[in-house]
């Protein structure tokens, strides 16, 4: 089963579509879960996505926001949004009736 | 130094298009302190997992060889310059030694800058990996102006032009030097196992060499 923090990536680069790349992916990252990304945790994760066949990435166009270098897009494969989804089940099932979860903290 | 140098210049050590797309990164969500230390971070962390690979540690190894050979020999060099009874020899035996030590410290100098040039044209984004355990390793080392002049300048020389790839001309001359070094060194080597060692630590001028050819081939096709 994928770590938490992969389970964000595929969350963000799902929610983003064909806008995902590194500095989109970290910025949706922080803002839903309100602490810093750091770009070498999302590298080397994205990285380890890859190798497991739950991402594909490829170079995008150079933007003058960025100096005119490319960007690392993020394509979830279907392998991906699997994974993803065992990861989100898993957490409901073992999170069902739980105090935090129904509220009755 | 604007701290966006200080990102460009380290983002160097990442490899071409991790390095372009890390730094694009950086740039649109905009140069900061935390930037630069994620940036080391990312640096770190790919330099650790280049000790993931045997030719990271074989060329590690083979480092170890000639640059034992260099650090010794600067040494030797530098206590026979102080302590040796330089007035008490004749004339002749005189010439013959400082003959053997200028051989030794061009073979020195060919040799240091040839290591630095293997170092960083076999393994350019992997070299801090080398290059660190090295530097550690000789942390201890009592550091003499014999080494810095020997050893330390022509080996940085070596590192920046193995770094930059370009063609090391004039080639013919270089080709000659790097072939010829281990003789300098060879009349140094009393006993049959140090000449083999000498000729075994010399692979870093035989590789300069080697690279002197492959630059000059593609020209020579196009030519024809």
């Amino acid at each position: 089963m994928i770590g938490e923090f992969e389970y964000l990536i595929l969350a963000a680069a799902s929610r983003l579509a064909a806008d995902a790349y590194g500095a989109a992916i970290a910025q949706e990252i922080e803002f839903f879960t309100g602490r810093r990304c750091s770009l070498g945790a999302l590298y080397t994760t994205l990285d380890r996505l890859e190798s497991k066949g739950l991402i594909k990435s490829h170079l995008g166009d150079p933007t003058p926001r960025r100096g005119g270098r490319a960007k690392r897009m993020i394509e979830i494969t279907g392998s991906g949004r699997k994974a993803a989804a065992e990861f989100y089940t898993t957490i409901a099932t073992a999170t069902e009736g739980i105090a935090w979860v129904s509220g009755k903290l | 130094m604007g701290l966006w140098k200080v990102v460009e210049v380290i983002g160097c050590l990442l490899e071409g298009t991790e390095r372009e797309t890390v730094l694009g990164d950086i740039q649109e969500r905009g140069v900061s302190t935390w930037a630069l230390f994620d940036l080391i971070g990312l640096v770190a962390l790919r330099q650790m997992q280049a000790w993931k690979s045997w030719r990271t540690w074989l060329l590690a190894a083979s480092i170890g060889i000639p640059g034992i050979g260099v650090w010794s020999g600067a040494q030797v060099i530098a206590d026979t310059a102080s302590y040796y009874p330089w007035p008490d020899l004749t004339e002749t035996r005189r010439d013959y030694f400082l003959g053997l030590i200028a051989c030794r410290i061009f073979a020195i100098i060919g040799l240091a800058w040839a290591t630095g040039f293997s170092i960083t044209s076999l393994a350019k984004y992997r070299a801090p990996s080398i290059l660190v355990p090295l530097a550690l390793i000789t942390m201890g080392q009592p550091i003499s102006w014999t080494l810095v002049l020997l050893v330390g300048i022509p080996s940085m020389f070596g590192l920046r032009r193995g770094w930059r790839g370009d063609p090391i001309g004039p080639k013919a001359v270089l080709f000659i030097a790097m072939l010829g070094l281990p003789a300098l060194a060879i009349p140094s080597a009393t006993t049959w196992t140090a000449r083999i060692y000498t000729l075994g630590a010399f692979w870093p001028a035989y590789y300069a060499a080697g690279r002197v050819l492959r630059v000059t081939s593609p020209e020579r096709r196009s030519s024809r």
